[in-house]
């Protein structure tokens, strides 16, 4: 049987490694070069999102988003060229541009700096010290939380709205509680909960089998405190609303993962990549990380045709048809991450991963089950949970 | 206290006793989702889709109003409610 790629209409997301270098050593990341200071060429810059416009992925409001590395290592001035090489390789377009941070490098200067050009913020905290620095540390050991939490003051100064992204692993297991406060008054828009991964270099997870229990109490804490309480705004409940409330609900649902060309991450030399980001550059059994094309080289039409790219979109299509087939959980997730599924399986066809049981199962029972007793009883929490 | 607080509890009073039917009402006709986690999960998720689209036709409804009410009480008054539903939509932003 041979499988047909699903291709995106439009790319949604653009990712640039502007640079692979992180000044942080997080003991779950799943970079493999976080050490290389190269950064990316402006002509690579240009080329990147004018391969985009060329192929006719880019629509009105797609995103540059800033990341695989840590974005603020590179300057506002090299900023401000590259913001002006998107802007000129796609003339009509409205580019909004996007990070993902660390925190620690942020000052008032680049506070001001995000506002003014409108850059939507995400912060990459896991809670109070305690929680955050056992696994966000630095190369000589030394916590991040402080020198994080002054940067998310200077955003606050400015008044730039920022999301957060913390990854729960075993430390936020073992104090729920100081997670929620955290959470509760740090003034993020949003909260996004990445359950600790077994994810490209990152090869093992803090979480065991043996926490699987302690997981799902500490989701259930948390869920019900937002639902109460309406903080923290919760990304996980919220898509999940979202979803049941959409068209796109049912069989035909897939993630912008695993839909090839939705997400389009372009490396620091201009190799092309899609599907899940953490694919670029990350060499694991299954996968070597090297690109599909490079901007320079290769037009869209060119690697669809590529017997690389064939292979990997047919066993990633084989993958989520057999998601479709055998799991209950299909209409909530649409298919999976092919990060996930190769990084834990070394195959792109394989179906569920831990991923799928602690960041879906779980995280939708949980959910499924609050929104049953709230929507039976009392009605105000569904509001609560939305807010 | 306001027209809609008395009007939409009396509307749900009166269709529970008469029945959704005959007021043509679809959020009152809508069955309550029960938690059973040994029921399929289609079944719960199907559930609670007609709930959520019972409730928001009632939202509307209610804060439709609302609106009105406050409208005629103070002109260009914010509608809060739109201002909820109109929170930043981050559902682009990637998962990892």
């Amino acid at each position: 049987m041979s499988y047909q790629p699903t291709i995106a209409a439009r790319a949604e997301l653009l990712v640039l490694q502007g640079s692979p270098f992180c000044n942080v050593d997080c003991a779950y990341c799943y970079l493999p070069n976080r050490r290389d200071r190269r950064r990316m060429p402006m002509a690579t810059v240009s080329g990147a999102v004018r391969w985009l416009v060329e192929s006719g992925l880019a629509d009105d409001g797609f995103t540059v988003v800033w990341h695989a590395g840590e974005p603020l290592v590179l300057s506002r001035d090299w900023y401000d060229e590259a913001f002006a090489h998107v802007a000129k390789a796609a003339p009509g377009l409205a580019v909004r541009h996007a990070m993902q941070t660390n925190a620690t490098l942020l000052d008032a200067p680049w506070a001001r700096f995000l506002r003014e050009r409108d850059v939507s913020v995400g912060v990459s905290l896991d809670g109070p010290a305690h929680i955050h620095d056992a696994a966000r540390r630095t190369r000589a050991g030394g916590g991040t939380h402080a020198a994080a939490m002054e940067g998310v003051a200077h955003l606050r100064e400015a008044g730039v709205p920022f999301h957060a992204i913390a990854v729960v692993g075993a430390p936020a297991l073992a104090d729920p509680d100081g997670f929620i406060a955290f959470f509760e008054v740090l003034g993020a828009t949003e909260l996004g909960i990445n359950i600790e991964e077994t994810e490209g270099v990152h090869a093992s997870s803090s979480l065991t089998d043996v926490h699987a229990r302690a997981l799902r109490a500490f989701l259930d804490r948390l869920i019900a405190h937002a639902a109460v309480h309406g903080r923290p705004r919760l990304r996980e409940a919220r898509r999940l609303l979202a979803l049941l409330r959409s068209d796109a609900f049912g069989p035909a649902l897939r993630t912008q993962e695993n839909v090839a060309f939705r997400i389009v991450t372009v490396d620091v030399d201009g190799g092309l990549h899609t599907y899940s980001p953490e694919l670029a550059g990350a060499a694991v059994p299954g996968w070597d990380g090297l690109p599909l094309g490079h901007i320079a080289q290769d037009d869209l039409p060119a690697i669809l045709a590529s017997a690389r790219f064939r292979r990997l979109a047919s066993a990633v299509e084989r993958g989520v048809d057999a998601c479709r087939d055998v799991c209950a959980y299909f209409p909530l997730c649409g298919g999976g991450a092919p990060s996930n599924k190769v990084s834990e399986t070394g195959r792109f066809d394989a179906t569920e991963t831990q991923h799928c049981v602690r960041s879906v199962q779980i995280l939708s029972e949980i959910v499924l089950t609050r929104l049953e007793r709230d929507l039976a009883t009392e009605p105000a929490r569904e509001r609560a949970m939305r807010r | 206290m306001s027209r809609s607080r008395i009007v939409a509890p009396l509307r749900r009073l009166v269709a529970a006793l008469l029945g959704a039917a005959a007021l043509g009402s679809d959020a009152a006709a809508a069955p309550q989702p029960q938690s059973d986690a040994s029921r399929p999960v289609i079944e719960r998720v199907e559930a609670i889709r007609n709930a959520l689209r019972a409730r928001d036709a009632e939202s509307r409804a209610d804060a439709d109003a609302a609106a009105t009410e406050r409208h005629a009480q103070w002109f260009n008054w914010p509608n809060w409610n739109n201002f909820w539903n109109n929170w930043p939509n981050w559902g682009n932003w990637p998962n990892w």
